[in-house]
């Protein structure tokens, strides 16, 4: 087990990609400690995304069409916009809070750590929760 | 303006949202039927007024109570010889001032110029305007208040301040206004608070409520004032009886 240990934090492309994995298999275990409490956290979540969706929905249904853009083909648009944003979100996020991080001094935190640091940022506050908005 | 960058990039980020509605409105509008309820440039004041408004009551209490709770900050905010609600209130509000004043404002200027705001109201109006806004602040602030003490029993804010800011986006008509919305859904709207937090200040601005219609608007708030403030009251027991303090 120590070797193991070990070995995620030597250097190589390869034992950067396990150290990913590891710390991503940690980073969802925490966040699925508490299953209904995800669950009550992704319904908030349909909620907000199903709020603009609908939103949508009843501007074009009241117009019929954006310029040449019709109804299905806009909420075509924001469901693959949501996608996207998800699919970014869910690794880019933590990256986000650098410049708070900065700000606070909390920055050299991450450089006590003996691993590599970008992998350290990228998965701690790998979020789960994106996963919600896929649907 | 401890951070320059950051007061200049509000300002641009701001001019391109209200550049953003402004061009989907324009799009839409000529589409529409020529009994049309409101006009290109009314809709242009719409979306301006709508965005200061959006700013001066935006709240972050549900997360500011998951922070306070989760690391036992509460007990300090608890034992201090001040109410914890005005408390919030005042930073909020302080908050809002500054990010009005030297973003909003100078943006809603500029777009002014280049796109033009009707004023066709006259001071009474205005007048009743600028108390419906006060009312609205207040509104919301309340309603924010009362999701976020949600979280001394749930312990989490995020779907608290998701679910609500999801019926907020849909029946407060900041966004889409509501002569747009079917017939069932603004029905289903009367009798929610949210309406009265932005669409129905921003139609005493723009002349589409008389002086007899703003008045009964104003009057409205101030009774769904009221309720929320009992509803606040008898949560805010509710939780003094369990309170359960953690972490510190």
């Amino acid at each position: 087990m120590r070797y193991r240990i070990m070995s995620l934090f030597r250097g190589g492309n390869m034992d950067a990609i396990k150290l990913f994995f590891a710390f991503t298999k940690v980073s969802f275990l925490t966040q699925l400690e508490y299953p209904a409490r995800y669950l009550v956290r992704a319904f908030g979540k349909i909620l907000s995304f199903g709020g603009g969706f609908a939103l949508l929905a009843i501007m074009l249904t009241r117009f019929g069409a954006i310029g040449t853009w019709s109804m299905y083909e806009v909420l075509l648009l924001y469901s693959v916009n949501i996608l996207c944003y998800s699919i970014g979100a869910t690794f880019a996020m933590p990256v986000c809070n650098l410049s708070v991080r900065v700000r606070n001094g909390l920055i050299d935190v991450i450089g006590q750590y003996n691993c590599q640091q970008f992998i350290l940022i990228a998965t701690q506050y790998l979020s789960v929760l994106q996963f919600n908005k896929y649907i | 303006m401890m951070y320059r960058s950051e007061f200049f990039l509000n300002i641009i980020g701001t001019l391109l949202f209200i550049y953003v509605q402004i061009s989907i409105w324009r799009a839409l509008l000529p589409s529409y039927a020529t009994d049309a309820i409101v006009g290109s440039g009314q809709m242009v004041t719409f979306v301006i007024v709508s965005y200061l408004l959006r700013q001066a009551s935006r709240t972050y209490f549900t997360r500011a109570f998951e922070t306070k709770i989760n690391h036992g900050d509460i007990s300090i905010d608890l034992i201090r010889p001040i109410s914890l609600k005005f408390m919030m209130f005042a930073e909020q509000l302080s908050e809002n001032l500054s990010m009005i004043l030297f973003a909003c404002i100078p943006a809603a200027i500029i777009s002014g110029f280049v796109w033009g705001i009707e004023l066709v109201v006259g001071i009474p109006n205005l007048l009743l305007f600028g108390l419906s806004v006060l009312l609205a602040i207040t509104l919301q602030f309340y309603i924010e208040y009362i999701a976020g003490m949600c979280v001394f029993w749930t312990r989490d804010s995020v779907y608290t301040s998701q679910a609500l800011g999801g019926l907020i986006l849909i029946f407060s008509g900041s966004t889409v206004p509501l002569w747009f919305y079917p017939d069932w859904l603004n029905i289903v709207g009367l009798f929610l608070p949210f309406r009265l937090m932005a669409f129905e200040p921003i139609r005493i601005f723009m002349g589409h409520a008389d002086l007899s219609g703003a008045i009964e608007i104003i009057a409205h708030q101030a009774l769904w004032i009221v309720g929320l403030y009992v509803l606040e009251r008898l949560v805010w027991r509710e939780i003094q009886n369990n309170v359960f303090i953690q972490g510190g």
